[in-house]
């Protein structure tokens, strides 16, 4: 059920927002090397975070137009359980690709493969939290008009803390100096939204569903 | 005991016999405090008349503040309890906490070309008031996103608490930075650190916004009141 919302074009169409993103960057400052270096990880994860914003509409609305949710509910099965899969899912189709791409970056950038991985593994810890965050604003905005904005409004300042420490660690890592600290506390941040995210979007869902 | 003011008819009454109260209080303290604060109080010895500003920006950002938390309080007794009013009473504040949010970034802005050189620098202070006005932005845009009015107030209600739990991690985040700004000189252990000419003007504008806010909210929880009361009869008329 989960997987046959499958759709291979969405996914393809999310990366290659991502690279253009990423493109518009240098146009934008300007092709000096050195420049960029500067700002190499801010620009990954605004990339980051601006190409996974729109996907995060997708994550309950199928199963709430279709109905699938109410069946969840007269069954019984727990919403907290269902919203949790939910974002694993959206996770690795949405979440992963866009990893995946990050040696096209990479190359773009001039960032060492040696701290590809290392890179990769903050990145994915901190698109995880920002997947536990859309959760919250998509079920919150289901419904709503202008939804799609309306949760993007809803996310971004919640997102602050994690492009904060995000940035911080993926800075570190690509100077070569101290990462530790910035990625524990990035850690902690998505271990939090883990905790509080699948809580609030259970009340939020089941309020869509009972005064839908 | 909150069942008894969730009452709207005893609410209606109540808020009738506080609002003259807190107008009258509003005014007098505001006359006072800005003659006071901006007449006859010294002006600082390194910063000049420009201090003066503080008799504004001060009572503003404590207010902003505080208006989160009473949205927060207002969103919580309406999530568990489910008083329609709490959802009216949250749906008040949000704007004028927004307005109050705003005006401390204005006011702090025009304080800072005076005395820092710059109209905004991204100092952690700064950027956590701003923070809060983009959380009630984002309150008002999912409470008034919805078609129908009432559907918006769980999901509203929500956020604010969510937003609650996430401030003072957002704060925390935001303090990352080295900051710019100067260390509270009021509310700190060792007393307060302001001399007492300063002192009083600021409070008797602190106490004039108080009395402003709760002026403000009220009349505005009184004219959702009445709004819906007329709705409602016109439903049962047609």
């Amino acid at each position: 059920m989960l997987l046959a919302i499958r759709r291979p074009g969405d996914v393809l169409t999310s990366v290659g927002f991502f690279l253009m993103i990423s493109t518009l960057f240098p146009l934008a400052i300007g092709p000096n090397p050195e420049t960029l270096s500067l700002v190499t990880s801010s620009i990954v994860w605004i990339a980051v975070l601006l190409a996974s914003l729109p996907s995060f509409d997708r994550l309950f609305i199928d199963d709430f137009e279709s109905g699938f949710l109410d069946r969840l509910i007269m069954r019984r099965v727990a919403l907290w359980e269902y919203a949790l899969v939910r974002v694993i899912s959206h996770f690795c189709l949405m979440g992963l690709p866009l990893i995946a791409s990050l040696p096209i970056l990479a190359l773009f950038f001039a960032i060492e493969l040696a701290s590809l991985p290392l890179l990769a593994a903050i990145i994915a810890i901190g698109l995880l939290g920002l997947t536990l965050l859309g959760a919250i604003a998509a079920s919150l905005t289901l419904g709503a008009r202008r939804s799609s904005i309306l949760s993007a409004i809803l996310i971004l300042p919640l997102a602050f803390p994690i492009v904060i420490f995000g940035t911080l660690a993926s800075q570190a890592v690509l100077d070569g100096a101290a990462y530790g600290a910035h990625l524990s506390l990035l850690g902690a941040l998505c271990l939090a939204l883990l905790v509080l995210s699948p809580a609030a979007t259970f009340y939020a869902l089941r309020t869509a569903i009972e005064e839908r | 005991m909150f069942d008894f003011f969730a009452n709207p008819t005893r609410f209606a009454r109540l808020a009738r016999a506080i609002l003259p109260v807190a107008k009258a209080v509003t005014l007098v303290c505001f006359a006072l405090g800005l003659y006071w604060g901006l007449v006859t109080s010294p002006a600082d010895y390194q910063q000049g008349d420009t201090v003066r500003i503080m008799y504004i920006h001060v009572p503003v950002a404590w207010l902003a503040s505080s208006s989160y938390f009473i949205l927060a309080l207002c969103a919580l007794f309406f999530l568990v309890w489910r008083h329609p009013l709490a959802d009216i009473g949250a749906r008040a504040v949000a704007p004028v906490g927004a307005m109050f949010a705003a005006l401390t970034l204005i006011t702090g802005a025009l304080w800072g070309k005076p005395t820092w050189g710059t109209y905004w620098v991204w100092d952690a202070r700064l950027t956590s008031m701003l923070v809060l006005f983009f959380f009630f932005i984002g309150y008002m845009a999912l409470a008034g996103g919805f078609e129908n009015r009432r559907r918006g107030a769980r999901p509203a209600a929500i956020l604010a608490l969510v937003g609650a739990i996430n401030l003072p991690i957002v704060k925390f985040s935001v303090d990352w930075w080295n900051t710019l700004h100067q260390p509270a000189s009021l509310l700190r252990s060792g007393g307060v650190s302001i001399d007492a000419s300063m002192l009083w003007p600021l409070l008797t504008m602190f106490i004039g916004f108080q009395a402003f806010f709760i002026t403000i909210v009220l009349m505005r929880m009184v004219r959702f009141l009445n709004e819906m009361k007329k709705s409602a009869t016109a439903r049962s008329a047609s």
